[in-house]
């Protein structure tokens, strides 16, 4: 197609000149000049037309053309160079080697070469982020080309600000954040976030911080909650729920808050756990007396088991202070009853003075009491019962025509590292009382007294 | 030279001092001179030189000159702390503005400090007939002590295509001298 449009744009040939020379042996006879001239022109519309097809015998032209035919030859020779150099810029290979010629035709191409060249380089430039590059006096293209590296550079320098406020505002939230988790973490309220899907607790406050994800950890938890599978059982029915459960041996009793959230990009729930054992606790000791020692007015021994039952599962640090009164038998035989309880009344009543109306303090059998004190604090409660023996005994004789005593053994008990039960507590602080009393009947009798040896 | 009564004879005038000069006393004129001139005087010297000292002896001359420029121009003219891309564009801006030519960048190797760099519109030789010899053995210079003192390392520059070899930009190969003096 493209050589019938060549053909059409150039002069018509005259068919039987060609198809003369075409057709001529080799060998054949000299040209003449006129004959000569025909052939040259016939070989410059070749050379146009096709350069790369394009045959002149110089030998047979006449002598005086000749060199126009080895001029034209070697134009031909160019063209065909050309050809293939112009074809190769037009596929983009630009690493083939620049012509050797001098010739103008190729300044052009040559400048178009090494223009591409360098464009080529600019792009892989701009490809590394490197904008500062220019291009000039390339036209339009150099308007377009450097517009755009300013364009570029311009948004690089826009992201990197955008990137530093977002860095910015993710450290503020991460601080937040930070703060926020430690807060909780101190709550005395269970945060757990459970998998909607798997069920799994994914986040725990009381936790260990830094475990993934599992249920693993809350086996061994000090915190674990016991209404745990409540809460992993729970469908979530409305969008806020507040509701309260309470543990199976009715020891304890928990109010939950429970809501849908999203948690690492998978659809959550949150509950957040209140103990309120002792609310509820309080609230029936307030409306119910059951947990009253009728006779003395303090905490009987129920109220301490429940009392007690707390404080272990939560692990506090507190003192336990064993006491045995002494002489209320020897006093209901000899005095009477009333006597005997006026004895036991008195004996409460000094204690209830020397000691705060936070402090827990039940008769938890006829002569036996128990005072509890948050913390601990055995030098203290030592120091306190000497004072309330001074008073006890102050005017026993008067009152009661009776030697007052009470012996006491005092347990600290460290939440964290406490392992025993109530039962075991006291037994413990019984047995103090126990080796106290020995002791005495021992010297006494002149013995040796062999539980301090 | 003839001693002048009147002026202090300075005999260590080098070219910093007399670049200092260069504004002085062209108030009309003005600073630039047409590139005619500024040939005439490069060809001249060029032949006269090798006419003294034979061809290769010049060659060496104008390198060594051009060299010795490129140091003072990358020293006084550019802000030798850029990074090595900022510092291309800038080499390309200052050349443009001072009209020495259109520099442009064909290939660069970071590992190696391999350029290959391009001049259109060189001052010195755009607008030549094919000669069939390069002839910006200073322009080989100037690039290899701009290079030089911008990297701290011994550049050499040699020009693999010209206007006076039928090209229509002047082409440069630039790489570290691996020992001795880049130039």
């Amino acid at each position: 197609m493209e050589r019938e449009v060549n053909e059409m744009s150039l002069p018509e040939q005259e068919p039987a000149a060609n198809a003369q020379w075409e057709g001529e042996p080799q060998g054949a006879q000299t040209l003449t000049v006129e004959e000569s001239c025909g052939r040259l022109c016939q070989y410059l519309q070749d050379i146009l037309r096709d350069a790369d097809g394009a045959q002149l015998d110089v030998d047979r032209l006449s002598e005086p053309c000749r060199e126009l035919g080895r001029e034209l030859s070697a134009f031909r020779d160019l063209a065909v160079e050309l050809i293939s150099y112009s074809t190769g810029l037009s596929k983009g290979e630009l690493s083939q080697a620049l012509p050797d010629s001098g010739s103008c035709l190729y300044s052009g191409l040559k400048n178009l070469h090494a223009n591409l060249k360098h464009l080529t380089w600019q792009a892989k430039q701009v490809t590394k982020g490197d904008y500062a590059q220019h291009v000039a006096h390339l036209g339009e293209f150099s308007e377009v080309f450097n517009e755009m590296t300013r364009q570029l550079s311009e948004r690089r320098i826009q992201l990197k600000e955008e990137i530093c406020r977002a860095q910015r505002r993710a450290e503020i939230i991460n601080s937040y954040t930070e703060m926020l988790v430690e807060l909780l973490d101190q709550r005395d309220e269970w945060l757990l976030v459970v998998d909607q899907a798997s069920r799994e607790i994914v986040h725990c406050n009381k936790g260990h911080r830094d475990g993934e994800g599992n249920t693993a950890y809350c086996e061994k938890c000090r915190h674990r909650l016991p209404i745990q599978h409540k809460l992993l059982e729970w469908e979530k029915t409305e969008r806020y729920q507040v509701w309260e459960v309470e543990e199976e041996d009715k020891a304890g009793c928990y109010r939950i808050i429970s809501f849908p959230i999203e948690w690492k990009e998978r659809p959550s729930c949150v509950h957040i756990v209140m103990d309120i054992t002792a609310e509820k606790m309080n609230a029936r000791h307030l409306s119910d007396e059951i947990y009253q020692d009728a006779d003395t007015g303090v905490r009987n021994r129920q109220f301490l088991d429940e009392f007690m039952g707390q404080v272990l599962r939560e692990q506090q640090d507190i003192t336990l202070c064993y006491l045995d009164l002494e002489g209320v038998a020897d006093i209901n035989t000899s005095y009477g009853q009333k006597a005997g309880d006026a004895y036991i009344q008195n004996f409460v009543e000094i204690v209830r003075k020397n000691f705060r109306s936070g402090d827990t303090f039940a008769r938890i059998q006829d002569d036996k009491f128990c005072l509890m004190l948050t913390g601990n604090v055995k030098h203290l409660i030592e120091r306190k019962m000497d004072e309330i023996r001074t008073v006890f005994q102050r005017d026993d004789d008067r009152v009661f025509s009776h030697r007052c005593n009470f012996r006491y053994g005092i347990v600290e008990v460290e939440g964290a590292s406490n392992t025993l039960s109530l039962d075991e507590l006291l037994e413990q602080a019984k047995t103090t009382v126990m080796r106290q009393k020995r002791k005495q009947q021992r010297e006494k009798r002149g013995l040796i007294d062999f539980d301090n040896w | 030279m003839k001693h002048n009564e009147f002026l202090p004879m300075d005999e260590n005038l080098n070219l910093p001092k007399y670049i200092e000069f260069r504004e002085h006393g062209r108030e009309n004129l003005g600073a630039d001179v047409p590139v005619e001139v500024y040939r005439l005087l490069e060809y001249s010297f060029r032949e006269e030189l090798a006419g003294r000292f034979g061809k290769e002896t010049q060659i060496e001359i104008f390198r060594s000159a051009g060299y010795r420029a490129g140091i003072f121009f990358a020293q006084h003219y550019l802000d030798l702390t850029l990074g090595h891309f900022d510092f291309i564009a800038q080499l390309q801006r200052r050349l443009e503005e001072l009209r020495i030519g259109v520099l442009r960048v064909e290939e660069t190797e970071e590992d190696t400090g391999k350029m290959v760099l391009t001049i259109a519109e060189d001052a010195d030789c755009s607008g030549l007939p094919a000669l069939g010899e390069t002839v910006c053995n200073y322009d080989e210079g100037f690039l290899a002590g701009i290079l030089t003192a911008y990297t701290q390392k011994p550049y050499t520059a040699v020009e693999v295509d010209c206007w006076a070899t039928g090209d229509r930009v002047c082409r440069f190969r630039a790489e570290i001298q691996q020992t001795g003096k880049g130039k």
